[in-house]
């Protein structure tokens, strides 16, 4: 009898604790306390273990000149993405969300451990201490991957494109239009379409068409330029006023391996 | 929970266990969600391992470790999720588990494995479903409606699939470093079930001389080891004499009447008799066939049930007196209510030869109308307070003997304790009927009615202790003035019993 009252009295403790610490994040927005200490406690252990796991799936340790050309790749892509805005709009744009053009500097990592059955997040292998801090762009060889929420030291936790709370701005790389691009969650273990809504109620949109990121100011969270996908399907209901559609990401979200942190100076 | 266990054991065990769940929050994190399983899930390790360790260990540890290796999925790194959610359904988790498994133990008094692991599995697939609803419940934006549809059943089967690999790995771990039931007041009561019960009624039905004495003959029905069983055989055996009052010459006098009017409820039929009277008992060896047939009147015989003994046997040599039919119709009152099924354990187990006098209500209004008046059940001679079972024909009784040999010899039909449901009617004097009322009530199955102790007077204002749950709770109360206060409040917060 004794021993079950105490129990019961651990059991409550614990349920108190846990409640008031759900009420202290959910308060916080998820960005409390507790989970900078998870990320320092947790952060160089995963560190280790995605250094272990990296070398049989063969994307750090094992091979470090593919690693290498990932790097240089994504690089690239950052710098081609930042090209590939004409003249002229880069201009426009540059004045329009203070762009400041030619400062895009890229933080190569690794994925070293990716979040539960219920959430699209990722950690990589570079954190504070590298230059990466929250809401910056994330991406890799294939296009756009995502942002990132929150960064310790040593790791940084990335939100994929495909979560179900990402919203990005894009644009049609063809003619201009601009629309959301929004996730629909649980990209990992499968392939999730995302949803691309377009604002101009007069604009077509054809499968095939491909979509490059709209940018943010300041380039945060997103960056203009970067590839995003193409569109799938075209699912614009008769008596809706946007149109929409599906869009297949480039980026494989099964198989990430490096990534780039597109980090302003 | 023991002492016999060594601490280092403990020690060692704890340590491994606890450097495992850390292993399973990262290699969870790291490898696990990485994997493209199909079916959009992935099975969650820490859950696993939650599960297996409190059905493994107990209820407090299951809580903690559930909180712990919740918390850590809750804060490490790649949490999409508010910290605490985890924690707080793993807790629950490793708590209920524990806490089944313990009353499953309880119950049945052993440790079936496959029990342990159902009540895992089931936890397992309890715990993905509270972070699927806490997930909605939090309005988190990953956790909708098509998301759970389409992950909960994948992850609860892969949950499965590895939960035999978890159980084993905790079981090996723990086995020897958790002591469980050390203490003595916890022993499992050896429970009849119905299935025991029904075999005994069986043996004893068939007349095939079973193995048990009669209630008052100084031997417990069952294994005397338990400790719940102590105040049965208190009062059954040591006090009925005393209580009863039975003189040498086999004539019961009135009961001793308790404070607040009750009787004491003691086996009647089983009601012992002072070693004078046994050794100036006429027979000491079993009567033979025709001693049913002692009494006259064979007309009430014809309408008993099939296995009830013959009219007069109760009757064999007794005087007439209130104490016998009070007794007779207690004895009629209580078969009803364990024929029903409800009755408690222990009070089956002893009562079968006790409540046979009673069987159909013929036999009682014979008892009253015969010549040779109602037996004195606790007298001289009768043959239920004889040492030896009575010869395999004795339950065929006079006249009815040819139905009864037609009739194959299984359990009897679920009523033939029950009187055939009219023991009002072939009630005695007034004054009886109302205290068997008494007894009536008294009867019903109350939990932990028990619990004070062996007095007299709390047990009979306490009702029946037959069937207090098997709890211990009766060894353990104190007698603290704040007792009651402090049960009504735990139980008005939910925490009590």
């Amino acid at each position: 009898m004794l021993e079950a009252r105490r129990t019961r009295v651990v059991l409550i403790a614990l349920l108190v604790v846990a409640i008031a610490l759900i009420t202290i994040d959910f308060r916080d927005g998820g960005n409390s306390s507790a989970s900078s200490l998870g990320g320092r406690v947790f952060g160089p252990v995963e560190r280790l273990g995605g250094d272990v796991t990296g070398v049989f799936r063969g994307t750090s340790g094992n091979s470090s000149e593919i690693a290498n050309l990932q790097r240089q790749n994504d690089q690239l892509r950052a710098q081609l993405a930042q090209a590939q805005s004409g003249d002229a709009d880069a201009g426009q744009l540059a004045r329009v969300l203070h762009l400041s053009a030619g400062r895009y500097k890229v933080v190569t990592g690794t994925v070293i451990a990716a979040g539960g059955d219920y959430s699209d997040t990722v950690t990589i292998n570079v954190g504070r201490g590298d230059g990466v801090t929250a809401n910056e762009t994330v991406l890799n060889g294939d296009g756009l991957v995502g942002t990132v929420v929150s960064a310790t030291s040593s790791t940084a936790t990335v939100q994929l494109l495909t979560d179900a709370g990402t919203t990005v701005g894009v644009r049609m790389a063809a003619d201009g239009q601009i629309g959301a691009l929004s996730g629909s969650a649980n990209a990992l273990s499968g392939s999730a379409p995302l949803r691309l809504t377009l604002f101009d109620a007069n604009a077509t949109l054809k499968v095939g068409e491909e979509l490059v990121t709209f940018g943010s100011v300041g380039g945060r969270p997103y960056v203009p330029g970067v590839p995003v996908g193409t569109v799938s399907s075209v699912t614009t209901q008769p008596g809706s006023l946007t149109p929409t559609a599906l869009v297949k990401p480039f980026a494989d979200f099964t198989g990430l391996g490096v990534i780039g942190v597109v980090v302003s100076k | 929970m023991t002492q016999d266990v060594s601490v280092a054991r403990k020690a060692l065990a704890a340590v491994i266990l606890a450097f495992a769940l850390f292993a399973a929050v990262v290699i969870q994190l790291t490898v696990v969600n990485r994997l493209p399983l199909p079916g959009a899930a992935a099975p969650d390790l820490v859950l696993l391992l939650v599960a297996a360790i409190a059905v493994a260990t107990g209820p407090a540890t299951g809580a903690i470790t559930g909180f712990a290796g919740g918390l850590a999925l809750d804060i490490a790194p790649p949490a999409a999720h508010y910290a605490g959610e985890y924690a707080l359904v793993f807790c629950l988790v490793g708590y209920g588990a524990a806490r089944v498994v313990r009353a499953v133990w309880d119950t049945t008094g052993e440790h079936d494995t496959i029990t342990t692991f159902t009540v895992m599995a089931v936890a397992v697939a309890a715990g993905e479903a509270g972070k699927a609803a806490l997930g909605m419940l939090l309005s988190n934006p990953d956790v909708t409606t098509a998301a759970v549809s389409r992950v909960l059943p994948g992850a609860i089967l892969y949950d499965l699939l590895l939960a035999p690999l978890a159980y084993w790995l905790v079981i090996r771990v723990t086995r020897g470093a958790v002591g469980w039931r050390a203490a003595p007041e916890r022993a499992p009561a050896r429970e009849f079930g119905a299935l025991q019960t029904a075999s005994v009624f069986r043996q004893a039905s068939a007349g095939a001389a079973p193995k048990l004495r009669l209630a008052g003959t100084g031997e417990s029905y069952g294994s005397p080891s338990l400790a719940r069983r102590v105040p049965k055989l208190r009062l059954s055996d040591a006090r009925s004499p005393a209580i009863l009052g039975t003189t040498a010459a086999g004539f019961p006098v009135a009961p001793l009447s308790l404070a607040g009017g009750r009787t004491p409820r003691i086996n009647f039929a089983g009601g012992r008799v002072s070693p004078a009277a046994r050794a100036a008992r006429p027979a000491a060896h079993a009567p033979g066939k025709n001693w049913l047939r002692s009494s006259a009147s064979p007309a009430p015989a014809a309408k008993r049930v099939v296995h009830s003994p013959s009219r007069g046997w109760l009757s064999a040599n007794g005087a007439a007196g209130s104490a016998g039919g009070q007794a007779s119709k207690r004895a009629a009152a209580r078969p009803r209510r364990f024929a029903n099924g409800s009755g408690g354990t222990a009070y089956r187990a002893s009562s079968p030869v006790t409540a046979r006098p009673a069987r159909s209500p013929g036999e009682a209004l014979a008892a009253r109308s015969a010549p040779s008046g109602v037996s004195a059940l606790a007298g001289a001679g009768t043959p239920l307070a004889r040492r030896r079972s009575p010869s395999r024909g004795w339950l065929r009784g006079s006249g009815t003997a040819v139905p009864s040999l037609s009739r194959p010899r299984h359990a009897p039909r679920s009523g033939w304790l029950g009187s055939a449901g009219r023991p009002r009617t072939v009630i005695g004097s007034g004054v009886g009927e109302a205290r068997s009322r008494g007894a009536f009530r008294r009867g019903t199955f109350r939990r932990g009615t028990f619990r004070r102790g062996a007095s007299p007077r709390s047990r009979a204002a306490r009702g029946n202790w037959y069937t207090a749950s098997p709890s211990g709770a009766w060894l353990r109360r104190g007698r603290h003035p704040w007792r009651k206060r402090r049960q009504r409040l735990l139980r008005f917060v939910g925490v009590g019993r």
